[in-house]
């Protein structure tokens, strides 16, 4: 979900996605490429990123992950689903 | 479906994909060393990682173990061709069975709800109006069937649309089609009458319906059936229907024609009504039966499903074959899986270094199970080549049942990969699991990796089961065989009843005056038929009488002709005439109603009805041309031929109750033990089925076998034959030859037939008897390799049990052993095995035998000098597997032994 939600306004490369995932979360989460790349391969057969060769900033050719319509659907399913979640939690915290 | 897609696209572009992956993860592992990070992962294992999203991983661990095994398997060229070959034998062997199996036994009739049809047997009412009698059953069976029609093959002549030659013709009564639940697929069926209409003649009759094939060849799928019409016996018919091309019945039929039926070879077929089971009809159909003829409970009706009536003995036949190349498939798995169990202790060392590696030991049982399926999948395509040359043997064996069992199938594959598939398992699962067993560890820590531990003293070690198993298949496989292979030789040495060898075969169309048969049968069609009463015929007599002598004499004239010219031919040494000789086609598969009560004459009470069975013609001689033996009384006498008169049209009817001539008739060995247990049939006097002869035993032959499926024989009857009659309208000579007679000279000797008759057929009754030896050499080598495959399992497991233990031998004997007790020790082992396995080979042989003994001729199943000399062979191939390793333990340097590290 959070990969998919980084990617949501430009392509990224992985190394890119893992950097926004850990700067965004103020440094609390940290992707492991243990999970980025597995993660990534199963989207693309998935259908919900698509990737294309690009030059990186550093000047090195590079793939950058982009969302597709699919992804996207698939991503608001996912905060929906998030969204329901935490606010289930969030009334019982509240009220227990 | 696009996941599908891409997923496929990963699996064909995986190389590239992999570069692309790992160019990226470079990438990453700079852009973090560049941040100061160093604890990357091994990009390998995280690429393999990535790369398991793909979903192809599985795949890919199963090529690889493939190359692996290919790899495993070249290294050890001899054990694997063995087990391809063995795996080859037993799946070509099913597989060659498989098509018989389905298109004879499992594949039910090609009619809707054909389980429902039955064959309604026995029973005959001594009316020469066959249709009639018909035509009564059907209203008297009507609670319990919903259908009843009757048939009978012919031979007619037909002369339009191509070569004029003679074809099989059904006659059959109107409610044949709807009875069997199909309707011609062009134009109608017949005409169902309320009443009972009888034909006579194929002019008379009110068309014929003809099957698809004939309809594309003959008619040339002319669109318009009201303009079509075929030309049978130099008359014209008309065709009124063509019926669907899965329609055929009775086998190999083309034309079907509502007529009038010969009550001697019609075979009544009904349907039964839902929920009517096969026991009630025949309950109920004989309480129907003993009312109507006042014999109480005598009434010999039976009925028994179409399909089973039609395969006859077939079927045990089918089912049997199919066990025993099952048995010998079961044989080739273990001795595969006791190769590969071998194989297994071989490669321990292997499995060791692998395990301490880091490979599970799921991984290691899949990798072992992969060169197994390889193994089998070999054995599977080599398998269809086998069962290539299998059904050349089939062939000569059971003709008929290969006729339509084809080759490569789609169902034929699928099998071949069901096979395949349990092969797998069958062999592979336990050598896979004992390969890899739990003592890996064990045995990598005990410094040596020896297989010692795997034979425990007395406990049996999966090989001696595997081995056990295999000698108790081989037995059960031996004494079967044996008892087929004994059954099928006595068959082909002595038991047919008759010498085949050197004897011609020629049928001939009797010629008669077209004019003179077309007027006389006029006549009998005025008169509905035959005169039913005294006035009526003495009425229609003086018309009709000149005219069938007419016909007669023409045909008696032409069959002395016949006869003589024949005889006279340099290569013939005599000749003869039988109207269906033994092994030539025979449309009907079943007996026929013999028809009548017994007469009691001699002073018996009561009358019987004389069982089911075949009617034969023959003339004088016939039997000693054919080498049919004479087993008691006479051969028939020219005196014994009914003369002329006796064949008129007027003596099939019953109402005539003036005393008759006795006639001769000749029964054979089954008729006279069937009806006349324990008596001398000389002399006995029987009403036969035309009525109202007596007739009289003269004679007693041997019982003649007619086919290679029916290995019943039915009780015959057989009676002098004539030309004289109008019934009669071929000829059929038996012609014994010199060696080396040309059959070309039989044809040209002929005199000259009818212009629209069909040319006479000559063919050698040899080419009929089919090619027994070449089934009986396929048998033979199955059984043989059972043997040989049994004991090379025995072998390995003594080798192995030897070898595992060859430190131990060592000790025992640096510690005082004598070789002798060594040697006796290992023999012992292996004889342990024999002396287990053998007595429960020997019960299944029995099982099996007992239901092999309804179809086994002149052998007894429960024969138990088979037995004995089956466990005899078998404990001698045990004791020879058993001595090689023996002597070999016996004959053991102790200082070798002590160092060996297996």
């Amino acid at each position: 979900m959070l990969v998919l939600r980084v990617l949501q306004s430009n392509p990224l490369h992985g190394y890119a996605i893992a950097q926004k995932i850990h700067v965004l979360s103020s440094e609390a989460l940290a992707v492991e490429e243990g999970q980025l790349y597995p993660a990534l391969q199963k989207m693309l057969v998935k259908g919900w990123v698509t990737a294309e060769w690009g030059i990186s900033e550093t000047n090195r050719k590079v793939r950058f992950y982009s969302l597709t319509p699919e992804g996207r659907k698939q991503l608001e399913s996912e905060l929906a689903g998030y969204e329901r979640v935490t606010q289930a939690i969030q009334e019982i915290l509240r009220t227990a | 479906m696009g996941e599908l897609l891409r997923r496929i696209h990963y699996l064909l572009h995986r190389r590239r994909l992999d570069a692309e992956l790992e160019s990226e993860m470079e990438f990453h592992r700079e852009m973090a060393a560049r941040q100061g990070r160093r604890d990357f992962g091994s990009t390998l294992h995280l690429r393999e990682q990535a790369q398991e999203a793909w979903g192809w991983t599985g795949f890919d661990r199963f090529l690889q173990d493939m190359r692996w095994a290919v790899r495993g398997l070249r290294r050890a060229p001899g054990s694997a061709l063995a087990m391809v070959v063995l795996l080859a034998l037993g799946m070509g062997g099913v597989t060659a069975l498989f098509g018989p199996l389905y298109s004879l036994v499992l594949r039910p009739l090609p009619f809707p709800q054909s389980e429902r049809l039955v064959r309604i047997g026995g029973y005959l009412k001594t009316d020469p109006y066959a249709n009639h009698t018909f035509f009564e059953n059907r209203r008297s069976y009507d609670p319990f069937l919903s259908g009843l029609t009757a048939y009978s093959v012919r031979k007619n002549t037909l002369s339009s649309g191509g070569p004029t030659e003679p074809i099989d013709v059904a006659i059959v009564t109107q409610e044949f089609f709807s009875t069997f639940g199909v309707q011609p697929r062009l134009g109608a069926g017949f005409p169902v009458y309320p009443q009972l209409v009888y034909y006579y003649d194929p002019s008379d009759v009110p068309g014929t319906i003809v099957s698809d094939q004939f309809w594309k060849t003959r008619l040339q799928s002319a669109p318009d059936l009201s303009k079509c019409a075929i030309t049978l016996d130099s008359r014209r018919v008309d065709v009124i229907g063509v019926m669907p091309p899965t329609f055929d019945f009775p086998a190999g039929v083309e034309l079907w024609i509502a007529g009038q039926l010969s009550p001697l070879d019609s075979i009544q077929v009904g349907r039964l009504r839902p929920g009517v089971s096969m026991a009630q009809a025949h309950a109920g159909l004989k309480v129907v039966e003993s009312k109507r003829t006042k014999i109480p409970g005598g009434s010999n009706l039976t009925v028994e499903s179409l399909h089973d009536a039609l395969l006859g003995d077939r079927k045990p036949l089918v089912w049997i074959l199919s066990a025993v190349s099952l048995m010998f498939l079961a044989l080739a798995c273990a001795g595969v899986a006791n190769l590969l169990l071998a194989r297994g202790v071989r490669r321990r060392p292997e499995m060791v270094v692998r395990a301490a590696l880091g490979a599970g030991r799921g991984r290691l049982i899949r990798q072992l199970l992969t060169e197994t399926l390889l193994l089998a999948a070999a054995g599977g395509l080599l398998g269809l080549a086998f069962s290539l040359l299998a059904r050349y043997g089939l062939q000569s064996l059971i003709p008929e049942m290969m006729k339509d069992a084809a080759t490569f199938s789609p169902a034929t594959v699928a099998l071949v990969i069901a096979l395949t598939l349990a092969v797998t398992i069958l062999c592979g699962v336990a050598p896979a699991f004992h390969a890899t067993g739990a003592d890996l560890n064990a045995s990598l820590k005990a410094g040596s990796v020896s297989s010692a531990s795997l034979f425990r003293r007395h406990r049996f070690s999966v090989h001696e089961l595997y081995a056990g198993g295999q000698l108790i298949l081989a037995m059960v496989l031996l004494i079967s065989t044996g008892l087929l292979l004994r059954s099928m030789a006595a068959r082909l040495d002595y038991s047919l009843g008759f010498e085949p060898k050197n004897l011609a075969v020629v049928h001939v169309a009797l010629p008669s005056p077209a004019a003179a048969r077309a007027t006389f049968w006029n006549y009998v069609k005025q008169g509905h038929g035959a005169p039913r009463s005294r006035g009526a015929e003495e009425a229609w007599r003086p018309a009709t009488e000149p005219l069938e002598e007419a016909i007669v004499a023409r045909q008696e004239m032409f069959y002395q002709e016949a006869t003589r010219r024949l005889t006279e031919l340099p290569g013939v040494v005599s000749v003869a005439v039988m109207d269906v000789p033994p092994f030539t086609k025979d449309s009907t598969p079943f007996g026929q109603g013999l028809g009548s009560a017994d007469r009691p004459a001699d002073g018996e009470k009561g009358s019987r009805r004389l069982p089911a069975g075949r009617y034969r013609e023959v003339s004088v001689g016939a039997f000693r041309v054919l080498g049919i033996h004479l087993l008691a009384g006479r051969d028939f006498l020219p005196s014994d031929i009914p003369p002329p008169d006796d064949w008129k049209l007027s003596l099939y009817h019953s109402y005539d109750n003036t005393p008759k001539s006795n006639r001769a008739v000749i029964v054979n060995e089954t008729f006279a033990q069937r009806v006349w247990p324990n008596q001398n049939p000389l002399g006995k006097t029987f009403i036969a089925w035309n009525g109202g002869h007596p007739a009289t035993v003269v004679g007693v032959v041997a019982d003649v076998h007619e086919s290679r499926q029916n290995f019943t024989v039915l009780p015959t009857l057989y009676e002098p034959y004539t030309a004289s009659t109008v019934f009669v309208k071929s000829v059929t000579f038996v012609v014994k030859l010199r060696p080396g007679a040309n059959l070309a000279d039989l044809k040209k000797a002929l005199p000259p037939v009818d212009a629209d008759a069909a040319p006479p057929t000559v063919s050698l009754l040899q080419e009929s008897l089919g090619n027994l030896p070449v089934a009986l050499a396929l048998l033979g080598c199955f059984s043989v390799l059972g043997i040989v495959v049994a004991g090379l399992g025995v072998y390995a497991t003594a080798t192995l049990v030897f070898t595992a233990r060859t430190r131990e031998t060592g000790i025992r004997l640096a510690i005082g052993a004598s070789a002798n007790q060594i040697g006796r020790q290992t023999l012992w082992r292996s004889l342990r095995l024999a002396l287990l396995a053998l007595p429960v080979g020997a019960l299944g042989a029995w099982l099996l035998g007992r239901n092999l003994s309804h179809w086994l001729f002149k052998v007894s199943a429960a024969d138990p000098l088979r037995y004995l000399t089956s466990a005899a062979v078998l404990l001698v191939i045990a004791l020879a597997a058993g001595l090689g390793p023996a002597l070999k333990a016996a004959t053991t340097d102790p200082a070798t032994a002590l160092r060996y590290d297996g």
